[in-house]
């Protein structure tokens, strides 16, 4: 019996220790699993069949109406009819990845990467933002339907096109101001921010169809919208699949099938100051069955690349190039020796007061996040402390006030880090690793010149990471 | 609460007894399910299996009325098996090689395995005694990863430190757990 045996398997008195003297389970969540047994109790299976297929199907209260799919064409950007419904803050698609499964074993290295977002929390914000849309798209909103208001705007062929609005009553929002309130318990400030200006519409702009007309009496509810009666979400059961990157941020796919169409959707949540908030939607209509899955999508080199590139330079910028926050008049000297130990000669360094990076821990840490462990351990080296008595050459150092960058390096800096647009070339090799080239220009008096950097981006236990970077002129 | 109190509870009202047993045992039940899951589920997959036992153990408790057995040992068998259900078909999904040492087929006893040694269970006594002399917050960060299988990200938020210093700590408390196990005569072979 190997001593590892014991804590597998667990015997009655050691459960009995544990939930005492190690418990884990705190109110809210025992409520949540009491809810769960009950109901499942109530439901009286035949037999104790357990289905555990990994793809959920999850219940959505009876109550629940729905989208209209016409509503949902109010969030596109771009055309209707078009093959994906998408609303992003920064106007690029989720970043999903291939669901690993992880397992914890005692080894010598143990390093765990997974999540801290509870995957019920997911879903409950993805409920409520399916609520929040049967709110302001469909017709769960409470109105009064004899008071209306028409307002009419501009058609692109010309023209005038009008539009009824009905005076909204509902007591669970008696102002626009409560839309907007709940509107951003879900989603973040971009996307909020998003979805509010459609629901509005842009100021003086004749041509937008906005879903509320607000007056100084109260406010109005598109009728065509609140009438309407095709639910996207007719069904009160969707299948969900989950998957948490290393940032913490969740992306869940969720497909829902009606009567009339599919719908796969990608939600990224992310925590914000605020809690739980999300970020991006990306709505897909399935007109093909076998298209159809739950897994997250499987990212494509380039986007796993440009991420990665992305924070490699906004990293090594601020390490090697200057963009670290410093205060100027906070400085010390050190002194320093020469590699043969002959001559010594003396170093300033500015104190860091950068927010992103409070502490050289957290260097450390968003080092280990771009980089791979090898690579990533070499370059913190190359800046880091050494012996104090060795005195070599080093351009950060640390003390208990905080810690500190050479002067030199940070006000000379690598210009050929900042590369501001560039040329990328990704694909995966023969061993799934992703070899990304980027071309960048610079202008260094008294010419132009291009170099061309390549990333080998491997596939690490704590998800993708920069293992090698070279680079060489271009012609 | 006893078994006598809960039964009483029970017998005046069905959902009060319910409840009331599942507060008592819920605890007990989610370390069951952890400790089997871990590494093959998720903490959605020991919420489903923990839910599932619970309405077995209610319904078997409303077709045994006259039943008089630990309750403990019910629940505890109930959950067993719940979980290794659970940990078939998930290591089937997910393709996980599993050793036939590692699966217990427990019988309704008390205890889960009519033929466990009194030696295992003092091996496991003594090891979960060397966790906790281990002093906080190391013996939780032990307890947590090892018992319950949870991520050093989730450990972190529980015990109030960062997820690096938790990996330190996890890494310097292995190596002493096993000078505490060797000082208290278990070796990688077991028992000296």
């Amino acid at each position: 019996m190997r001593t590892d045996d014991v804590f597998n398997d667990i015997d009655s008195k050691t459960a009995d220790r544990l939930s005492k003297e190690y418990p884990v389970l705190d109110d809210e969540r025992k409520e949540r699993l009491y809810a769960m047994s009950k109901r499942k109790f109530d439901i009286k299976n035949d037999n104790n069949s357990i289905d555990v297929s990994g793809v959920e199907k999850y219940r959505r209260p009876a109550w629940y109406k729905g989208i209209s799919i016409a509503a949902a064409a109010v969030l596109l950007i771009g055309g209707i009819g078009g093959s994906m419904y998408f609303i992003s803050r920064n106007g690029k698609a989720p970043l999903a990845a291939v669901t690993t499964e992880e397992t914890t074993e005692m080894t010598t290295d143990a390093e765990d990467t997974v999540t801290v977002l509870e995957e019920d929390d997911a879903k409950a914000l993805i409920d409520d933002c399916i609520d929040f849309f049967s709110v302001i798209n469909g017709g769960s909103l409470e109105v009064d339907k004899s008071d209306v208001v028409t307002k009419t705007s501009e058609q692109i062929s010309g023209g005038e096109f009008r539009r009824d609005y009905y005076r909204v009553t509902d007591p669970k929002y008696p102002t626009f101001a409560d839309i907007e309130k709940r509107c951003y318990e879900i989603f973040d400030a971009e996307c909020g921010q998003m979805i509010l200006k459609e629901c509005i519409g842009e100021k003086d702009d004749n041509m937008s169809d906005p879903l509320f007309c607000v007056t100084e009496d109260g406010y109005y509810h598109e009728s065509n919208h609140h009438d309407d009666d095709t639910n996207i979400f007719s069904s009160n059961e969707y299948e969900m699949n989950e998957y948490t990157d290393d940032s913490g941020n969740i992306t869940a796919t969720v497909i829902v099938r009606n009567d009339n169409t599919t719908l796969k959707t990608i939600f990224t949540i992310v925590n914000t100051e605020d809690g739980l908030r999300i970020g991006n939607i990306w709505i897909t209509p399935i007109y093909d069955e076998t298209e159809v899955s739950t897994e997250a999508v499987e990212a494509d080199a380039d986007t796993i690349a440009k991420s990665l590139i992305d924070d490699y330079r906004e990293f090594m910028c601020a390490l090697h190039a200057g963009d670290l926050e410093v205060d100027k008049s906070d400085i010390i000297t050190k002194t320093m020796k020469t590699e043969d130990g002959q001559f010594e000669y003396q170093l300033e360094f500015y104190r860091v007061i950068d927010q992103r990076y409070p502490t050289w821990a957290d260097i450390e840490k968003r080092c280990l996040e771009i980089l791979d462990n090898e690579l990533g351990h070499k370059v913190l080296e190359m800046c880091s402390d050494i012996d104090e008595d060795t005195k070599k050459h080093t351009f950060v150092c640390t003390t208990d006030n905080g810690y500190y960058i050479e002067k030199g390096i940070h006000d000379i800096g690598v210009e050929t880090l900042k590369w501001e647009g560039y040329d990328l070339n990704s694909e995966f090799d023969e061993n799934g690793n992703i070899i990304a080239a980027i071309r960048h220009t610079h202008q260094i008096e008294p010419q132009n010149f291009t170099l061309e950097t390549t990333f080998t981006i491997v596939n690490t236990e704590n998800g993708w990471r920069i293992s090698d970077v070279t680079e060489k002129p271009v012609e | 609460m006893t078994d006598k109190e809960l039964r009483r509870k029970m017998e005046q009202s069905a959902e009060a007894g319910r409840r009331a047993l599942f507060d008592e045992y819920c605890g007990y039940v989610y370390a069951i399910c952890a400790n089997k899951l871990k590494g093959c589920g998720t903490s959605e997959d020991t919420d489903e299996c923990l839910s599932d036992t619970f309405a077995a153990v209610f319904r078997y408790l409303e077709s045994h009325t006259d039943t008089d057995g630990d309750l403990k040992g019910i629940i505890g068998t109930i959950a067993k098996r719940t979980a290794i259900g659970y940990f078939r078909r998930l290591s089937q999904k997910n393709d996980t090689t599993v050793s036939m040492e590692s699966e217990s087929i427990g019988e309704l006893s008390s205890d889960f395995r009519v033929d466990e040694s009194a030696e295992l269970s003092a091996l496991r006594e003594t090891v979960f005694d060397c966790v906790k002399s281990l002093g906080e917050p190391d013996s939780s960060i032990i307890v947590y990863f090892y018992y319950y299988g949870m991520k050093t990200k989730q450990i972190a938020s529980l015990v109030e430190l960062s997820d690096t210093a938790v990996q330190k700590r996890l890494s310097r408390s292995r190596k002493k757990l096993r000078e505490l196990l060797s000082a208290a005569g278990i070796t990688e072979e077991g028992y000296q």
